[in-house]
Formats: structure tokens, sequence, C-alpha cells
């Protein structure tokens, strides 16, 4: 099989820049796996924001129970003190809320005289009002007490407000399939995986197709001894190979970081669709590779309809980031339909052939775009070749 | 003599389209995709209506309280976003809503109030909080009355709890609006800044006989080395500059990112931007002595890891890096372009713009000087490495 052990040939010498691809992924899978620890699915918590806390007024008794009981919804994370510290910490969102309390706050406080806390935080943002909402149930209810009972002194008065803030409602966790925050992580590794197949795809067939289709090379295969149909058809198997190949070792990958959160059904779909993806990589791979003849347009190409495609179809940003208009114009990428399809898989909490039914769908989707792709790449090939022939 | 290779420098850079693809459509596309990426980023991080199922039991119909508490943060006052919005349905209504994802939890009344939720988060803790308030008022006038009953007897000299009562001040966080999108595109202007560097290898290897056929040329010329070189970085400088500036004028006009007003100093943050990008790309021209794909291929790698460590995947990256490793925000020129910017736009004070300029303006020196040395009184005599067909 010449044609074939070409084909492994051009492959093997992509080797390193392929690496390349697959060293990035890797290093990313691994922060992946760093941040975040998965969260106990049985038991509910509070969530917590991270707050940076001054107090101007040097910790008095009231100040101290405020802290205390705010440690149940924030953590405390320690800032510098100074303005571009603080500001720096709060745009990149290392704290989303600081909390300064003024200097003679306790004292008028508990002379009943107005008071001001100055907050600094992403004005509207749900970890802002829900901050919000618990430092003025602990002050309100503080007031309540210090307009009832004259005199009261602070130490009472905090172990009054703690004692009935500590009243809590009941919460019941229904559990799901895959934990939240695993899923969410489990989605993203798998969501980039499809900029990774698609650039290992279109740059080794694509290169295989460029050099396969020097007009001089061409020539000479052609007047070889080995039929037309066969080469085709060695370039398609080596096509196929090197798609599976691809495939599966993407598919290890997941399935040495991840494979013990993931449910076995889960698993198997996430798996498929990837395969299904792949497919369609190698059909735009196969297109590009057919209408483009110079290395250097070829990486343009690439680079651009990877990230366009990725960019778009939510491989990089979460879906739920990117806006309406957007996600509709990016049906027409296959990567839409396969973070879509990965997206609402590992997030549902059992699979039965009714709720994966309309999922199919995405899976279909996929493929038509593959052989509409396939069809004009088809169309490229022949005019190509009129070209030549006049 | 010095315009006339200036002259021909400028025709011969605007005639290379591959480094006028990279250098100025890459990152407009780029940019276009970062937009599109996050189009939807504030409104889905803002809060809007928590969305909770209410279960429309005996017990609820019964509780005239609960309802009256629930309407108050159900009703939209004044320009504010409620606190919930809710849906009165039965139980398994509920649970179908709550399994799909529709809501974040279900209130159910057993006669206990009770929350169920299928995972912990921020939504979840508000709607906890928001029920664990209810009962608190509850627990605290019944701690009140038992302290002083004759307030129950009297109840004209009670003072009700009222939860209206705002102790907090918003403060400005910064100059402008605190979004860390706006990271993402600075990000990506130090990258584009830092592909300078391509005109830079190009301008290095056309003055050294060693490196190309035109550099061989070039030399046998009775111009002084360093005057071609010159007129070069000149050259390559006026077109980063100019293309550098188209793309800012695409960000801010079309894509409507958001840059400081300061525009003399955002132009000076990108003239001062490309002459480092260029000079480093003249300096590793100079001091790698390989092929061209080498020099190109470490350059990339140094400019996507250096633009990586400013924030252009993760902006958050940025911040993260450099408290970590402080002096990492002084040596990366990436990080000091994207700080220029971001120091801009965010804060009242120049200084640390005025640092992040000077700093900038001393790696050029230091990258201008390496060239110089790498370059000067090379002679030659006999140059293997050019072949035909460079």
């Amino acid at each position: 099989m010449p044609v074939f052990q070409a084909y492994k040939r051009v492959i093997k010498k992509c080797i390193p820049q392929l690496l390349i691809y697959i060293f990035v992924f890797v290093a990313f899978a691994a922060i992946l796996m760093t941040s975040g620890a998965p969260a106990s699915t049985v038991q509910f918590d509070d969530a917590r924001a991270r707050m940076a806390y001054l107090d101007e007024a040097d910790s008095s008794i009231l100040t101290e129970g405020l802290k205390n009981y705010l440690l149940q919804y924030a953590d405390f994370v320690d800032v510098n003190h100074d303005q571009a510290s603080l500001q720096d910490a709060l745009f990149f969102e290392e704290v989303h809320y600081i909390l300064r309390i003024p200097a003679g706050f306790t004292e008028d406080f508990m002379a009943e005289r107005p008071v001001e806390i100055e907050k600094i935080s992403r004005p509207g943002t749900t970890t802002s009002v829900y901050l919000d909402m618990n430092i003025s149930k602990f002050l309100n209810t503080a007031r309540f007490y210090l307009a009832n009972i004259p005199g009261i002194s602070q130490r009472e008065l905090v172990a009054l407000v703690s004692r009935d803030l500590a009243v809590e409602t009941t919460v019941e966790v229904r559990p799901t399939a895959v934990n939240a925050d695993a899923g969410e992580s489990l989605s993203i590794f798998y969501n980039y995986m499809s900029y990774v197949i698609l650039n290992l795809l279109i740059l080794g067939v694509g290169t295989f197709m460029l050099v396969f289709n020097q007009l001089d090379l061409r020539r000479r295969t052609i007047c070889s001894p080995v039929p037309l149909r066969q080469q085709n058809m060695q370039i398609l198997f080596g096509n196929l190979i090197y798609a599976v190949v691809c495939w599966l070792i993407m598919m290890g990958m997941g399935f040495v970081l991840y494979g013990k959160a993931m449910p076995a059904k889960q698993a198997m779909l996430v798996a498929l669709n990837g395969l299904v993806f792949t497919f369609v990589s190698l059909s735009i791979s196969f297109m590009i590779g057919s209408a483009l003849n110079s290395r250097n347009a070829l990486s343009a190409v690439t680079n651009v309809l990877s990230l366009g495609m990725c960019f778009t179809g939510g491989a990089f940003v979460p879906q739920y980031l990117i806006g309406e208009q957007v996600l509709s114009f990016s049906r027409i990428f296959p990567t839409y339909w396969y973070v879509r399809f990965n997206n609402e898989i590992i997030s549902m909490a059992n699979i039965t052939f009714d709720s994966l039914k309309p999922r199919l769908g995405y899976l279909g989707m996929q493929l038509g775009i593959a052989v509409a792709v396939l069809a004009v790449a088809l169309v490229i090939i022949k005019q190509r070749r009129q070209a030549e022939n006049a | 003599m010095f315009a006339h290779v200036f002259k021909y420098r400028m025709k011969c850079f605007l005639g290379d389209r591959v480094t006028l693809f990279w250098t100025m459509v890459f990152p407009i596309l780029l940019s276009t995709l970062f937009l599109m990426a996050f189009s939807n980023f504030s409104k889905a991080t803002s809060f809007t209506g928590i969305k909770v199922a209410v279960v429309n039991n005996d017990a609820y119909q019964e509780n005239r309280m609960f309802q009256e508490a629930l309407d108050s943060v159900t009703e939209k006052q004044g320009d504010e976003e409620p606190l919930l919005s809710m849906e009165l349905v039965s139980l398994e209504e509920a649970e179908t809503l709550l399994d799909q994802g529709e809501v974040h939890g279900i209130i159910l009344l057993d006669p206990d109030i009770k929350l169920v939720v299928n995972q912990s988060g921020f939504n979840q803790s508000i709607i906890k909080s928001f029920l664990d308030q209810y009962q608190q008022v509850s627990a605290s006038y019944a701690t009140l009355f038992q302290m002083s009953p004759e307030l129950l007897a009297n109840r004209d000299a009670l003072k009700d709890y009222s939860a209206n009562y705002d102790f907090l001040v918003e403060r400005n966080p910064g100059k402008n609006e605190t979004d860390i999108t706006v990271t993402y595109f600075y990000a990506l202007l130090a990258m584009t800044a830092l592909y300078g560097s391509f005109w830079g290898i190009r301008t290095v290897n056309e003055v050294q006989a060693d490196q190309s056929m035109k550099g061989a040329r070039v030399n046998l010329a009775p111009v002084h080395k360093m005057k071609t070189l010159l007129a070069g970085i000149l050259a390559a400088w006026i077109i980063q500059f100019a293309e550098l500036s188209i793309l800012i004028l695409y960000m801010s006009m079309v894509l409507k990112v958001s840059f400081s007003n300061q525009v003399w100093c955002i132009l000076l943050t990108g003239l001062v931007g490309s002459l480092t990008g260029i000079t480093l790309g003249t300096m590793v021209g100079g001091l790698i002595r390989k092929s061209d794909g080498i020099k190109t291929g470490v350059l990339l790698g140094i400019t996507m890891t250096l633009s990586g460590f400013a924030g252009l995947y993760f902006a958050s990256f940025k911040y993260v890096v450099t408290k970590a490793v402080p002096v990492m925000a002084y040596i990366n020129p990436a990080n000091l372009i994207t700080d220029a910017l971001y120091a801009l736009y965010y804060y009242d004070t120049y200084e640390r713009f005025a640092l992040n300029i000077v700093l900038l303006l001393a790696f050029a020196a230091v990258f201008c000087l390496l060239t110089y040395l790498s370059v000067r009184r090379n002679r030659y005599a006999s140059i293997p490495s050019i072949q035909e067909g460079d």
C-alpha cells in the first residue's frame, strides 16, 4: 500500500506540531483538575463569597460579632488595604465584596445614630445581593433589640442576635448523577477537546493533502501502476485510521482523568459524541485540504476556522455566557451541537430513552454538516481537476 | 540613502501578505470572536430574580404571614430586580421544574418551612437566607417577649422589626466599570504588539548575509549595515503602529470595548508596545542563527506564553501570576502593555501607567542593544547556509 505508507510518513513529520496541541491540552486539563475540589452532594452548604473585611473601628464586640456571623457566608481574603490592591483584587475577582467599617461605627450604632458601612462590589451581581442581604439581617436584628431593650450591652446584644440568626431552614438536597462541580469541569474538558480534535485533524489531513496535491506529484502518482481507485481507497483508509487514532488518544485521556467521575452511560454517550465530531472534523479537514495549496494559507485557515467555531460554539466559554444571536448563528457549526450534547448529557440526572431522544438530533445535525461539507469538498476537487486538465 | 532604503523596506513589508495577516487581520478576527464569546457575560453574572417553585398545599394556603413575606420579595420595587420570582404549583410540578433546571429550588411547607434543591450555590443560598430570615424574625420576637413580657401587653411601646434600614453605601471601586472582560481585549492588544516581532525577524534576516539571499545581496551594497537595519526597524515600527491603531479603533468603535478616554496615552502605549515587539523580533532573529521556521516557532512560543501570563486565555491569570510572583508584573512585556491599558482604564492616577511605559522602553532599549551586538561586524568568508530558492 504505497499511498498509505506515504500517508504515514507525512503524519510522522507532523508529529512535533501535533504534540504541541496535545501537550497544551494536557496542561490545561491538569490545571482544571487541581482547581475546584468537588463539593459534597448530599449536604447543603451555604455558598461563600470572597470578601475583604476592613475594620477601621478597631474591632469592638459588635463588629467582632458581625465578623463571626459573616464567616458562614463569606471567606475572608487577606488583601493589602491600599487603594490599588483593593481595586485590583475586585477587578480580577479575587474578592467579590469589600466591606469597610468606618471609625466610630460601634459608638454611633449603639447610640442609635444613623450609621453607614461602606461596601465596594461589582454592582448588581448575585454575590453582592447575597452578602448585602445577610449583613443587613444582622444589623437589623441588632437594631430591633437595641430599640426595644434600652441599655443593652454589646455583649448581650451580640449573644441575642447570634442566637436568633442560628435558626436555619431545613434543606433537602436531591442527588444528581454527576455532582454539579465535577460536571462543570467535565463539560469544560470535553468541550475544549473539540478544539484539539479539530486542529489535530486539519493539521494532519490538511498537510497530507497539500503534499499529495502538488501538481507534479499528482501527475506522477496518476501514471503509477496503482489504479486511481485504489489510491483513493488507500487515502480514505489513511484518513479514517488517523481520525480514529486521534479520537482514541483523546478518549484515553478523558478516561484516565475523569474515568471515575462519570457514570458509564454518560461516558459512552460522550465518547460517541466525540467520534461523531471527529468525523465532522475529518470532512472539514478534507475540504480545507482540497481547497488550499500553501502551508501559510493552511495555518491561517486552520486558526481562523477552529478558533471561530470553538469560540462561537461554546467550546472555550460556556454557552450561557454567549449571546442569543451569536448562538443562533453558531448552529451552523458542528461545535455548537457537540458542546450542547455534552452539556446536556453530563448534567442529566438519569438518562432514559425518552430523555435521550431529542438529544440524538444533535448528533444528526453534526453528521448532516459533515455530509454537506463533504459535498462541497467533492465539488472543489472536481473543479480543480477540470481546471488542471483545461 | 537612508530614505531610499526606508522607502523600499516599506514597499517590501506592505507586500508581505502573510505577516500582514498575522499582525492585523488575525487579531481583528480574534477580537471579534472574543466579543461574541462574552456577548452575554454581564447579563449572566448580574443578578436576576431567582426562580423558585412554591408548593401550593393546605399549609401554604393557611399561612397568611408567609404569603405576605413572599409577596414582599417577589414584587418589583422601583428599578430593583425582585429577589425571587416564584411559581405556585403542585408538588409534582415543582419536582419536574427542579429536575429540568427550570427553578433553583422548591419551597415546601410541611408544615415547617423546607427548601428542596439539587445543588449548593449562590442562588440556592439566597433562597435559604430569605427563608432563614423569615424564621429568625419570629425567633427575635419570641425572645424579646420572653425577656420583657410587658411589651406583649403594651404593643404601642414595641418598636417593630424593620428590614428596610439601609446600612450599606455603595462606593465605586474604580474610574470605570469593573469589567474583567476588557482584560482579554487588552491582552490581545499586547499579543498583537508582540506579533510585531515577526516584522523584526524579517528585518534582521534581510540584513544578514548568512540568513537570506536578500541579506547577502544587501550586504554587498555600499551602505552601512546599521543604516539598513534602522531603516527596516523604522518601517516595521510605522506599519506595526498603524496596524495596532486600526485594531484599537476597531475594538472601541465597532466592538464597543471600553477604553479609558485618554486617547493619547493609549496611542503612546501602542507606539511603545510596537517598538518593544519589533525589537524583540530583531533580537531573537539576531541571536538565533537557525532557519526562519525555528525563529518564528521560538517567537510564537514566547509571545503566546507571555500573553497568556498577561491574561489572554484567562483574564484572572494575570492577577494570579503577578500576585504569586510579583516580579512577573515587571519583566513580562505583554503584561506591561496590558497593565498600562488597565491602569488607564481603572485608576485615577498615572503612576502605574507611567511605570509600565518606562519599563517597556527599557525592554526596547535592551532588545536593541542585544540586536546590535549580535548583528554588528559580521564578515563572511563563505556562506554555505544560504541555498538557492530562499
